[in-house]
C-alpha cells in the first residue's frame, strides 16, 4: 500500500458552499478510482507566501489517501491542473501512513498572519491551540507525514 | 569577540528531530534567511544529513506557497 498526501490551495474567494463542493469533487474523483481517503481538510485560509494568478491568500486543503495503484495519479494530477478552483497542487508520497486528523478542530483563519518574515509568532500560537484542542491525537500528529519521496506537478 | 562564544550544534540532534516535514512552516523559518534563502551548514551548524532533509523540505514548502522563494517581491 502507498500513502500520498496532496495539498492544495483553493481560491480564497469562493464562499463556503462553492468551497464545499470543490472538496466534494475532489473526493469524487477518488471515490470513482477506488482509492481509500484517509484524510481531507481544509487548513483555512492563509497568505500564500509570493502571489499566485494575483492572489495574496488561498485557502490550503490537506488530502491525504492510500491505494495499491498508481496509475490514476497522472489523471488526477491533470484533473486538479484543469480545475479552476485550484490554484495550486502538490503530491508528495508519504513513507508511512498518515494518522487520521479528528474533525473538531475549528478552522483557524490565519489570513492575518505572515505579515513579515518574523510573524512566526501568530503561526506558533494557532498550531498550539491545535495541539491544546485534540487530547485524543497524538502530539506527533503534526509532524508525522514526513519522509515523502517526490511527486511534484 | 563575536566568535569566541559561538557553539555550533545540530538543531535537530538536539531536539531529537529525524524528518523534516514540509508543512511544518514555524520549524522552517528558522532555517531561512530574512530574504527566504536557505541559511547554510555552516551558519546553522545541521548535519549533513538533516541539512539535506531540510533543504527538501524547504523547496517543497516553496513550491506551494508556504515560503517564498525570495521576500523582494512581497510588499508586506
Amino acid at each position: 500500500m502507498r500513502y500520498y498526501e496532496t495539498l492544495y490551495i483553493v481560491n480564497p474567494n469562493y464562499e463556503q458552499e462553492r468551497f464545499d463542493g470543490v472538496l466534494k469533487t475532489v473526493g469524487g474523483f477518488m471515490e470513482n478510482e477506488k482509492v481509500n481517503v484517509i484524510n481531507h481538510h481544509a487548513w483555512g485560509k492563509k497568505r500564500l507566501a509570493y502571489p499566485i494568478q494575483k492572489h495574496k491568500y488561498g485557502t490550503y486543503v490537506l488530502f491525504q489517501f492510500e491505494s495499491e495503484r498508481v496509475d490514476f495519479l497522472p489523471e488526477f494530477e491533470q484533473y486538479l491542473r484543469l480545475n479552476k478552483a485550484v490554484i495550486r497542487h502538490q503530491t508528495v508520497r508519504l513513507e508511512e501512513r498518515p494518522e487520521i486528523h479528528i474533525e473538531e478542530e475549528p478552522i483557524v483563519d490565519e489570513s492575518t498572519e505572515a505579515e513579515s518574515t518574523e510573524e512566526v509568532a501568530a503561526d506558533t500560537e494557532s498550531a498550539e491551540e491545535v495541539i491544546a484542542e485534540e487530547p485524543v491525537a497524538d502530539p506527533t500528529t503534526e509532524e508525522e507525514p514526513t519522509e515523502q519521496t517526490e511527486e511534484k506537478e | 569577540m563575536a566568535f569566541v562564544n559561538r557553539r555550533k550544534y545540530c538543531y535537530f540532534k538536539e531536539n531529537g528531530i529525524t524528518e523534516v516535514d514540509y508543512k511544518d512552516v514555524k520549524l522552517l523559518r528558522r532555517f531561512i534567511t530574512e530574504q527566504g534563502k536557505i541559511m547554510p551548514r555552516r551558519i546553522t551548524g545541521s548535519s549533513a544529513k538533516m541539512h539535506r532533509k531540510l533543504v527538501h523540505a524547504i523547496k517543497r514548502a516553496r513550491n506551494i506557497a508556504l515560503l517564498p522563494f525570495t521576500n523582494l517581491s512581497q510588499e508586506g
